[in-house]
């Protein structure tokens, strides 16, 4: 059972971190309106800092935000470089989430069967 | 929506857009009289009468991408289902109160689901408003959990810091197990 006290740690560890860290620019946003909610955006959400965390990446921001637009191809999930340029990847899942992590992310290999350029309109 | 955090994290997102920067959420648990009952209470800009009549009707939304918007519609159809009520009041400028009202026992109430991973999204989304959830059931225990005492224990450490978030959403998860069971 957690207790408040993790937290104390956490803070005594992120402070480390912290100062260390290097902020790669990376963003990660998640579609989480009705349409996204209801396709399952969520578990898509928690999957992304779960494998995140697991394999020791911690300057990408995981965001959620509202209605992407393209309700049937929810879950949507957003990978924006540094640079700017966004990969759009639909029909998310939580195994296709951290296939992102690993190959987008960590590589910086688009996963383009996952992306919006190869979905059925 | 498979549940009521899912219904949640819907509803939470209204208020968001009405630019609530503090938003309650209370689980009441009342096993003598029947009852689940959900309330979600922010300081957002509220809706006028007139919006406040037909925003459980699906054509009525904010939004302007498209014509309709299914949150409330859904979490109301579903209070009815079980013999509740879904009851919306608000004022404009000072804030909107969801209340969810359904009946315990019904074989339509959807179960409650895990709160703490839809508060993590949010707190670690909208690190500068504030979120507080208190579970309760009635005669029994309760446990409250608020993001102005978390960020004052981070001391400088963000909201969104993803150890934080993974924290918060198993904590809250337990505490809501704690206190109100698997329901």
């Amino acid at each position: 059972m957690k207790s408040m006290e993790e937290l104390l740690q956490i803070k005594n560890k992120a402070k480390i971190d912290m100062s260390a860290r290097n902020q790669s620019g990376k963003r990660i946003v998640v579609g989480m309106a009705t349409c996204g909610i209801a396709a399952g955006a969520r578990p898509v959400m928690t999957a992304l800092v779960e494998e995140l965390k697991i394999r020791g990446v911690n300057d990408v921001s995981v965001t959620m935000t509202g209605c992407l637009g393209l309700c049937k191809l929810e879950p949507i999930v957003e990978v924006i470089d540094a640079d700017g340029t966004k990969c759009t990847y639909v029909k998310m899942d939580a195994n296709k989430a951290k296939r992102v992590v690993a190959e987008h992310i960590i590589n910086g290999r688009a996963c383009e069967d996952l992306s919006i350029a190869s979905a059925q309109l | 929506m498979r549940d009521l955090s899912l219904h949640l994290l819907d509803i939470l997102t209204n208020s968001i857009s009405a630019g609530a920067t503090i938003m309650n959420v209370e689980i009441v648990l009342d096993k003598a009289n029947d009852r689940l009952t959900m309330t979600i209470a922010d300081n957002g800009s509220g809706m006028s009468e007139d919006f406040l009549k037909k925003v459980t009707d699906p054509f009525s939304t904010t939004r302007t991408t498209r014509k309709v918007g299914l949150g409330l519609p859904l979490l109301k159809e579903m209070c009815e289902l079980t013999g509740g009520s879904l009851l919306i009041q608000s004022t404009l400028g000072t804030g909107t109160i969801v209340n969810a009202d359904m009946v315990l026992s019904s074989i339509d109430r959807l179960p409650v689901g895990n709160t703490g991973e839809s508060l993590a999204a949010l707190i670690s989304t909208y690190t500068d408003r504030d979120f507080s959830i208190r579970f309760l059931s009635i005669g029994e225990d309760e446990s409250v959990i608020d993001t102005k005492e978390i960020r004052s224990k981070l001391d400088g450490v963000p909201l969104s810091d993803p150890e934080v978030y993974l924290f918060l959403s198993q904590y809250i998860w337990e505490q809501q197990i704690n206190i109100l069971g698997g329901i």
